[in-house]
């Protein structure tokens, strides 16, 4: 037998497998260095045993009709899990053939086996996590659309089928701009191109609300996250799109609610004002009427000089610009607003708007307020009336406050932008009355908390729905040197994303 | 023009320098002088009692009310009479200024210009008349005290209607000696009858 020469058997111990060679009753005839090894012996001890006393009665019971093969004089692999008496379970990969035998010897069989079992279970687990996978992505909510560089669909989930009606067959192969109206889809390539030269991420990882198209081509909103993966040295997008109709609804519907609400506390606001408006109101109407009243007696006892004519009319018009300025303002105070009612201002202007409506107040009960504003450079996207009346109502509860004060009386209100991202537009409001009780700061924000005796508790409610509804937060806290201080913040236009 | 002497002054208090103006106008238009004060104590700082004054007084201002004014003013000997100006209905402020004494109040604006005007001739006439009394009084007084104890007895004795020998045996004097303190008492005070004598006596009451 060439297995018993020094040098093939030199070359069957270095192969990476375990060789056997037995007799057609599979008897040892030889065992390689690996095979002995595996199973714990010494080649030599194995020449003569039954392969069955090495592997075990239950293995050999299950390899024994495919080593039987090799009487139809063939070749054969097995590849399958066989439980070994020792070793256990293991996958291996095995090919078995007829072999000669040496003169005055029966033919016998050559077994070579690998055991693969690290492999397989490598192969399981990836195999496990790819099905995994693909069950998360048919199961999910939203659509999940791979896209190629071109924008060329390449695979979608069942989510694509109920979101936009159209089946993964109508969708693969073709660009996905098929799914946006016409006016994103006309710059979708514009997009791709630009990022796949530049490499600025305007939406990968950050995500944004789109318009997205069905097939029967109605159109709804939609949230659009986008991730990138490269295979073998393509570029592939990922789009994840949840329909937000619902959510949006619900918003918008809730933004009605605070709408309403707002109106109604702003009507009360205004009640408080009018011996203020009033006030502003009746100083201008007492100088257009005696300025008028004065023309006419001057007139009638012998005439006036024309250039008084003049001077005295063109001071009755600033009068009346003066008056039609305050009834402008209170009307729009006055007015219901809807959630579209959104503007892009600076919050300085806000400010200076809101002084101007408790200017009397403030010189009636001898406050001092000094602004110190410094949000110019960060316009917001807000409902401004709504601004205006969180405003107000700070600053109607800090005048409430001061005016207990004997001697000084002073407000503070300060805007400034915050470099956070996104960037916030921060103002605080600051007084120099009694501070909030300790045990109420976290209330103050609650409907019906008031300290007043005749307030109904909810104006701070409402202004922290306000806040909020804009994406802000306010916060109660006392300043260190004395009195309140309410801070409040906006989201700043972040010119990169427009 | 107006029938009031030259010497009247209106005077008007409010921190609104374009109604000031406009009352201004108004008021010279009818022939009065004009002071304007932005403030209660720019006011207080200029007020020299003893000219014939009308203050028009806005009840709403800042720092030292109108109310608080009205007070200040009444501590002096002579109190110029006030008009106030009220911003807009509110009552209870008005019926203090009138209970404090006030002339009158308009409601801003004042539409009745005529009645305004009115009011303040016949403001300023009334103080007019109180500085005339006062200016009397003082100059009464200042004659009454030239009297020796005696002259005094008689001119009161005389003033009650009694008459010189009535005076006499009242007194327990001689009808001559009446006679000649009633002469000195007259000459002193400057009258020649009973009658400008009750008429001066009469500043006094």
């Amino acid at each position: 037998m060439v297995y018993r020469d020094e040098r093939v058997r030199y070359i069957l111990d270095s192969l990476p497998a375990l060789v056997v060679v037995l007799d057609k009753e599979f008897h040892y005839r030889f065992a390689n260095r690996q095979h002995a090894a595996w199973f714990g012996e010494s080649p030599d001890t194995l020449v003569g045993l039954h392969i069955r006393e090495v592997i075990g009665e239950r293995a050999f019971e299950q390899l024994r009709p495919w080593y039987e093969q090799f009487r139809n004089n063939a070749s054969t692999t097995y590849s399958g899990e066989v439980l070994f008496s020792r070793g256990g379970n293991r996958f291996i990969y095995a090919t078995c053939m007829e072999l000669a035998g040496e003169p005055g010897e029966d033919d016998g069989l050559l077994v070579m086996m690998n055991d693969v079992s690290e492999l397989k279970n490598v192969e399981r687990a990836l195999d496990a996590t790819t099905l995994r996978a693909h069950a998360i992505l048919e199961t999910a909510v939203d659509a999940v659309i791979t896209i190629d560089a071109s924008g060329t669909i390449q695979s979608c989930n069942g989510a694509t089928r109920t979101l936009f009606g159209f089946d993964s067959g109508e969708l693969v192969g073709r660009n996905v701009k098929m799914l946006m109206p016409t006016s994103y889809a006309s710059q979708h390539d514009g997009y791709l191109e630009r990022y796949l030269e530049t490499g600025e991420k305007r939406i990968i990882g950050i995500g944004r609300e789109v318009i997205a198209k069905r097939k029967d081509g109605t159109e709804f909103p939609a949230q659009l996250a986008v991730g990138e993966f490269t295979d073998r040295d393509r570029r592939y997008f990922t789009g994840f799109i949840r329909d937000v109709t619902a959510q949006k609804k619900a918003e918008q519907e809730a933004r009605t609610h605070l709408d309403e609400l707002a109106h109604l506390a702003r009507l009360s606001s205004i009640e408080s004002l009018a011996s203020n408006i009033m006030h502003e109101i009746n100083q201008p109407l007492t100088a257009i009427v005696s300025m008028s009243q004065a023309l006419l007696r001057m007139q009638q006892s012998g005439g006036v000089q024309p250039a008084m004519v003049e001077e005295v009319l063109d001071r009755i018009v600033n009068q009346c610009v003066r008056v039609n300025g305050i009834v402008q303002q209170m009307r729009e105070l006055a007015r219901k607003t809807t959630p579209s009612d959104r503007a892009t201002v600076t919050v300085d202007e806000i400010i200076g708007q809101v002084k101007q409506l408790i200017d009397h107040e403030l010189v009636q009960h001898d406050i001092n307020l000094t602004l110190q504003l410094d949000s110019r450079e960060a316009p917001v996207t807000v409902n401004r009336i709504q601004i205006e009346q969180v405003l107000l109502n700070l600053l109607q509860n800090a005048i409430h406050a001061v005016v207990a004060n004997l001697d000084e009386r002073t407000l503070v209100v300060e805007s400034r932008v915050v470099d956070s991202s996104p960037p916030m537009v921060a103002v605080s409001v600051k007084d120099n009355g009694h501070g909030l009780p300790e045990s109420e700061q976290g209330d103050v924000f609650d409907p019906f908390f008031t300290t007043k005796e005749k307030g109904l508790g909810q104006g701070l409610a409402i202004s922290r729905s306000i806040i909020e509804a804009h994406n802000g937060k306010i916060t109660a806290n006392n300043d260190p040197g004395g009195g309140a201080v309410f801070n409040f913040t906006l989201p700043a236009l972040d010119a990169a994303n427009e | 023009m107006n029938d009031l002497a030259s010497d009247t002054t209106v005077c008007i208090v409010d921190d609104d320098a374009d109604a000031r103006f406009g009352l201004r106008l108004l008021l010279e238009s009818a022939g009065h002088q004009v002071q304007e004060f932005a403030s209660a104590a720019d006011f207080l700082d200029y007020f020299e009692p003893g000219s014939p004054t009308c203050v028009i007084l806005d009840l709403q201002m800042s720092t030292v009310s109108g109310l608080d004014l009205q007070r200040r003013l009444a501590e002096q000997t002579l109190t110029p009479p006030i008009i106030f100006l009220t911003g807009h209905g509110s009552v209870p402020s008005a019926v203090a200024a009138l209970k404090q004494g006030a002339v009158d109040y308009f409601q801003k604006p004042v539409t009745d210009d005529r009645l305004l005007l009115d009011r303040v001739a016949e403001a300023l006439r009334q103080d007019m008349a109180s500085i005339s009394d006062m200016r009397n009084r003082n100059r009464v007084t200042a004659l009454l005290s030239q009297l020796t104890p005696r002259e005094t007895e008689v001119m009161n004795l005389i003033c009650e209607g009694k008459a010189n020998k009535v005076i006499a045996i009242d007194l327990g004097i001689s009808e001559r000696t009446v006679e000649l303190h009633r002469g000195h008492m007259m000459r002193k005070l400057g009258v020649r009858s009973v009658a400008e004598l009750m008429e001066l006596k009469n500043a006094l009451a």
